[in-house]
């Protein structure tokens, strides 16, 4: 998810030890779930049914399912909403709205300075066609995860640049949008400054390098497989038929100018492998971008920032004249720009993600959440190969339940450790399970964090290109096949689980001391 | 443990049933306690290796042992307790 390279801990605040107040529901621990799995079903019903994706919708379904639930509290209902204030304050949970946010900037600025254009160019010129966009596609999103550790950074910008490029060569878009999505679960899963590795590491007592290394013979099985199913789907699937003439246009007027950007990009990239805060070194790539854009004529600094003042303001005369002001009639008042659109198109989703944690900490405090783990521990744990797939399915069965994948690995995670420690399972083996079903989970399900954060910055689109209808947008649901990366590595794991590949015991080598990055 | 045998560790297929050799030290998570018994055990695997000493309170500890007898076919085997190093996370 998003990650955060730093010194301090990462936020293991979100495991709700045995000292936070219980909440006793109606039914028992079970009726726990019930906020969860009301809004899963809202999710499904408005997404798949209706064919509606509008984020604003989901954050009433969300509103409605921890009403409902509240209705099956037992005693004193101050409990369960002091909760939700809990939930809604987590950490994780700020880490991914920060991610979302200087993303946006960042890719929206890139955009301003004709980024998409001189892809559209380089694509053209080194003749990668529509059959082949979505593999290449997926191999550069995942150096990006890699290099600046965020999954979710990676989705907003590859999203917002690479997505319309590759749709105006006539890529498939549910299948592009699926490679981008891999592209951040590579990232997230084997990024030392990813902030899921870093949990994974830390509770199954890893230390991060060693972790990296060995999560490396998984990853690249995955990795290599997904790029031949992307270079295989990518020529059955046909894209968009867009108006030819709009087509001709934009890569005639597309030029190399824009490519400019991926040294902006790379200022990010080094920053983040130096090691400097994630918010720190976006910051940095803003400056660059911004700079780039004026320095080469890319866009004007009104394209980054514009004021639209209306000509009845007081000081409207006094500030006519500056590059980031713009005299206006009454009614069309207001701020626009790069950094405006860029930050704003994530708001809905923010407040949808800040209730849904709440919702998940309602279900571990609840006992929900233990309920499904003790099943498991106590009827399917019962041999190591059987308690290896109960960690890779157990994983991936909260991932999919709880929106910021982070936020479900810190769940999980005391359940792995005591699981693997029962059978004296490494603690690498643990991490590595533990991180890979989260970062592939992450960016499945149409109500995943990941996958919610691209449809975000999907919608913006339309705004950006004439040539882009809502119609392209790619709904939520319609992805979850195609994310191949995801489900590979998924399968990995379950099949080195029933097998033993890359079982190693604590025995076997001792993890080094924990240290971070 | 040089950088690639890093990256290439653990990359076979692994038996359910790991053997020991007696004499050999090992740090392992003390699995459980069976009360009927009266046998401390740490599971390695499915092999059960049973404390000759050590109370049940060592249960969740990650210990430092000796193997002092190892039946390959049984896997099973017997440890004695040297130093408890920590209590398990969580």
């Amino acid at each position: 998810m998003a990650d955060t390279p730093s010194d301090e801990s990462p936020e293991i605040d979100a495991i709700s030890g045995p000292d936070v107040d219980r909440i006793e529901f109606y039914g028992g621990r079970w009726t726990s779930v019930l906020p969860i799995a009301l809004f899963v079903l809202w999710a499904i019903v408005q997404s798949g049914l209706f064919r509606i994706g509008d984020t604003t919708g989901l954050v009433a379904g969300m509103l409605v399912s921890l009403i409902v639930g509240m209705f099956f509290v037992k005693g004193d209902w101050t409990d369960y909403a002091n909760t939700i204030f809990d939930g809604m304050t987590k950490r994780v949970a700020a880490t991914a709205v920060v991610a979302w946010l200087w993303a946006g900037m960042f890719a929206n600025t890139l955009q301003a300075g004709g980024f998409v254009g001189g892809l559209v160019w380089a694509a053209d010129a080194a003749a990668v066609g529509p059959a082949l966009f979505p593999a290449v596609t997926f191999i550069l999103a995942a150096l990006l995860a890699t290099g600046i550790g965020t999954g979710y950074g990676t989705t907003v910008a590859f999203t917002a640049l690479f997505f319309p490029a590759g749709i105006l060569l006539g890529a498939n878009p549910v299948l592009l949008f699926g490679s981008i999505l891999s592209g951040a679960v590579f990232g997230d899963n084997l990024a030392p400054v990813s902030d899921t590795t870093i949990v994974s590491a830390v509770t199954q007592d890893a230390d991060i390098g060693g972790v990296v290394a060995s999560r490396f013979k998984y990853a690249i099985v995955a990795a290599v497989l997904a790029f031949a199913a992307y270079v295989v789907a990518g020529g059955m699937m046909a894209g968009l038929d867009i108006s030819q003439q709009a087509q001709d246009l934009f890569i005639e007027n597309s030029e190399p100018a824009g490519l400019v950007h991926l040294l902006s990009m790379l200022v990010v990239i080094v920053t983040a492998v130096m090691g400097r805060h994630i918010v720190e070194a976006v910051s940095w790539g803003l400056v660059v971008a911004v700079a780039f854009n004026l320095v080469f004529g890319l866009a004007p600094l009104s394209a980054v920032l514009l004021f639209r003042v209306p000509d009845t303001s007081v000081a409207a005369g006094a500030v006519a004249g500056l590059p980031v002001v713009e005299i206006v009639e009454p009614g069309n008042a207001g701020v626009t720009g790069s950094l405006y659109s860029g930050a704003a198109g994530f708001f809905p989703l923010i407040v949808l993600v800040l209730l849904i944690i709440a919702g998940s900490e309602i279900m571990i405090r609840g006992g929900g959440f233990a309920a499904i783990q003790d099943w498991l521990l106590e009827n399917v744990a019962t041999g190591v190969r059987s308690a290896e797939t109960t960690m890779v399915v157990g994983t991936a069965f909260v991932n999919s339940m709880i929106t910021i994948n982070t936020a479900a690995e810190i769940a999980i995670a005391p359940y792995i450790a005591r699981i693997g420690q029962k059978y004296n399972i490494n603690g690498y083996r643990r991490a590595n399970i533990l991180d890979a079903n989260t970062s592939a989970l992450g960016y499945i399900f149409p109500w995943a964090g990941g996958v919610l954060v691209g449809f975000a910055t999907m919608q913006g689109l339309p705004d950006q290109y004439e040539w882009f209808t809502e119609a392209m947008v790619v709904n939520p649901i319609q992805v979850w096949p195609f994310v191949f990366h995801g489900w590979l590595l998924f399968a990995v794991f379950l099949l080195s689980a029933l097998t033993g590949f890359g079982l190693e015991y604590t025995t076997d080598r001792r993890s080094d001391e924990v240290s971070r990055v | 443990m040089s950088i690639l045998s890093q990256f290439l560790a653990g990359a076979t297929f692994r038996t359910t049933t790991p053997s020991f050799e007696a004499g050999e030290e090992i740090e392992v998570y003390v699995t459980d306690y069976d009360e009927a018994a009266g046998e401390l055990f740490a599971n390695v695997g499915e092999t059960r290796l049973s404390f000759v000493d050590g109370s049940a309170d060592l249960v969740g500890c990650r210990v430092l042992a000796r193997v002092e007898s190892f039946d390959d076919d049984a896997h099973r085997g017997t440890v004695a307790h040297l130093e408890t190093l920590d209590r398990g996370s969580f």
